[in-house]
């Protein structure tokens, strides 16, 4: 496939119409890139029109205007053969409430031509090998959230779609979706995960897009992106704050008050904030480096374009 | 074929549909307790009455009744019409005249059968919706498209697990009304004589009840696709039967073979009449006088007026469904 993106969008436009003619705009004029390989986030706030994105990927929704190339197919035309080596997971997956996990995994399999024993290998992929046979109604919504991502791996998926698949699971969940994640990338797999939260996405993701109202507003590699954006800040806590205070200020940093914290902006690291404390003979209790969080992010971002 | 397979299994696996089959069954026992209570002879009292006032009428008529022929005659002769019959030989009362009427089977045991018709069709009917409606309200169809994107053999292997999906309960269901009604009729002694072509009445009429079960089903199963909320497909469904089946249809009689009520009456009783009021100046003193006129509605008419409205249920879905949003 070379050079090309697993999805690769231009212009893409939603609008939702209702019966009374209120008009949504979900997505405007979306230029969306995803390179193939790796795990790539697709981030935004709520109602960014993520969601509306991966439906249009998936052939669900029909765009108003732009074009998509899914894995090398230009849609609508190439949506079939396009979909056979995707799998995934939008919204909330339902599945049908009287079969159990693996019945429903058996009719997808039937229905997409996969023999019958690839439905336990997905299942002990999850970790849901054990609860396979129960009803999928009787499931806690981390476990169909497990089942669904089965459901994706039963294709063999060259990309493998996940919105917000982290809905609902506990900590070890989360950990293992990453870790999965992680795994179907280093199989040379693509994985395009969204999310609106940073701190899920960011330890596992190599690139990312952010969406703002239907608008991509940047996109890179996840370390580039936060990097550019905010520069370093660093919590400190000391016995003597003002003395600290009047010490980092003299390194040219600006320094503000906490709650009995010192928050340093503009150092280079927090090994440097450490190194002028204990010169001056000041050591710290705490020291932390304070992520930039996407809402401040988003902020920045939104306002950037809006104006 | 597997997108069938997939919907059949599913079809099967929905207790509800087989809840509501069971209402069908219920029916079919109301109408063969029916066609039994309504084929019972007649109870060796109602026989005496009978008797007794026949005598008394034999008595009367032994009296009077070379009377009453000849002024029966003398009414004919002076009617305009040459052709006019008043049935003046038959003035003589007769025992059976007297009883109560016994129905035969060829007449009202065939059309017993079609009582069940109703049933069927709102059964199959709401078998198909829910089945396809399900779906939609719980989002399971998004799910589903991601494995099988193209609309047109989804559409298409729903429909089909629709119509083959409630074949059994049909058939069994039909099966069980008609054995009864034989049964039924055939306890009170009344199949001696039946000819072979009320027999083969009886057989058309049990297989053209059967194609109303999957027809309806698909009619069920597209509406739903339009409409993707059971709720929403028994709405229209109630509105249609009180607007057009109901209201139009008495104020304007002339509609009566474009409902579907009378259409399935007509396919299954392989055509039925209707009457149509028809006021008009006809005495020569200018006043005006009402007559009920009956038309017949032939079976075809009504298996292609049904058979086009299904189609174009069918057409207007898979057009809607190929191009809609599913969100
Ligand atoms: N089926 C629909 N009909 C009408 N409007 C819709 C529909 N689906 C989404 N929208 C609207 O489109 C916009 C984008 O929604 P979308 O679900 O794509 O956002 P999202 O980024 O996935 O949000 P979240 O993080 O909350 O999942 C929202 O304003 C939403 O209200
Ligand atoms: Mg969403």
């Amino acid at each position: 496939m070379g050079d090309e993106p697993a999805i690769w969008t231009r212009g893409l436009r939603k609008t939702y119409r209702s019966f009374t003619m209120r008009e949504v705009v979900a997505v405007q004029g979306l230029d969306l890139r995803v390179p193939a390989g790796g795990v790539h986030a697709f981030l935004g706030p709520n109602g960014a029109g993520k969601t509306t994105t991966i439906r249009m990927l998936l052939g669900m929704v029909r765009p108003d205007a732009g074009e998509i190339r899914l894995l090398g197919h230009a849609l609508p035309q190439g949506l079939e053969p396009a979909l056979r080596h995707v799998g995934a997971v939008v919204e909330q997956p339902t599945f049908y409430p009287h079969f159990s996990g693996r019945e429903n995994l058996m009719l997808l399999a039937v229905a997409a031509g996969v023999p019958a024993s690839k439905v336990d290998a997905v299942l002990d992929q999850v970790g849901l090998a054990g609860r396979g046979r129960d009803r999928f109604r009787k499931y806690s919504l981390g476990m169909r959230q497990r089942l669904a991502i089965a459901a994706t791996l039963l294709r063999d998926p060259q990309l493998v779609i996940l919105d917000e698949p982290t809905n609902g699971l506990d900590p070890a969940g989360i950990h293992d979706v990453r870790e999965l994640m992680r795994s179907l990338a280093d199989q040379g797999r693509t994985v395009l995960v969204s999310s609106h939260a940073l701190a899920e996405v960011e330890q596992v993701a190599d690139t990312v897009s952010i969406v703002v109202r239907g608008a991509l507003v940047a996109e890179g590699r996840v370390a580039d992106l936060l990097g550019e954006r905010s520069g370093t800040t660093v919590r400190v806590r000391v016995d003597e704050t003002d003395d600290a205070a009047a010490v980092l200020r003299r390194t040219g940093w600006t320094v503000r008050d906490d709650a009995n914290h010192l928050v340093v902006d503009g150092a280079p690291s927090a090994a440097e904030v450490n190194r002028s404390l204990v010169a001056s003979g000041i050591y710290a209790h705490e020291l932390s480096l304070v992520r930039p969080d996407l809402e401040a992010v988003f902020l920045d971002l939104t306002r950037e374009v809006a104006s | 074929m597997n997108l069938l397979r997939v919907e059949l299994a599913r079809f099967y696996a929905r207790v509800l549909l087989w809840c509501v089959a069971v209402g069908l069954f219920v029916v079919s026992g109301l109408v063969v307790f029916d066609a039994w209570h309504s084929s019972r002879p007649p109870s060796a009292a109602a026989v005496a009455e009978a008797q007794t006032f026949y005598e008394q009428q034999l008595k009367d008529f032994e009296e009077n009744g070379e009377q009453m022929v000849a002024d029966c005659k003398d009414q004919q002769s002076q009617d305009p019409d040459p052709k006019a019959d008043y049935g003046c030989d038959q003035m003589k009362p007769k025992l059976e005249y007297y009883l109560p009427y016994t129905p035969s089977f060829a007449g009202e045991g065939v059309r017993s059968l079609g009582n069940i018709s109703m049933a069927i069709l709102l059964v199959a009917g709401l078998m198909g919706t829910s089945f396809v409606a399900a779906e939609f309200a719980s989002g399971a169809i998004s799910n589903w498209l991601t494995f099988a994107p193209r609309r047109v053999p989804v559409f298409a292997s729903k429909l089909g697990a629709a119509f083959l999906g409630v074949l059994p309960a049909v058939i069994l269901a039909v099966g069980v009304t008609a054995g009864g009604i034989v049964l039924a009729y055939s306890s009170h002694g009344l199949l001696d004589g039946v000819t072979d072509a009320a027999w083969a009445g009886f057989r058309d009429t049990s297989l053209r009840l059967l194609a109303v079960g999957p027809i309806a089903a698909v009619a069920g199963a597209a509406l739903a696709f339009l409409l993707r909320h059971t709720a929403a497909v028994l709405g229209v469904v109630i509105g249609w039967a009180v607007v057009w089946e109901g209201l139009l249809r008495s104020l304007i009689p002339t509609l009566q073979p474009y409902t579907v009520v009378l259409d399935v009456t007509a396919w299954v009783q392989g055509g039925t009449t209707y009457s149509v009021e028809d006021c008009g100046v006809r005495a020569p003193d200018g006043s005006m006088t009402c007559e009920y006129v009956e038309h017949t509605l032939h079976m075809t008419q009504a298996g292609l007026q049904l058979g086009g409205l299904v189609v174009v249920l069918v057409v207007v879905a898979l057009l809607v469904f190929r191009r809609r949003d599913v969100a």
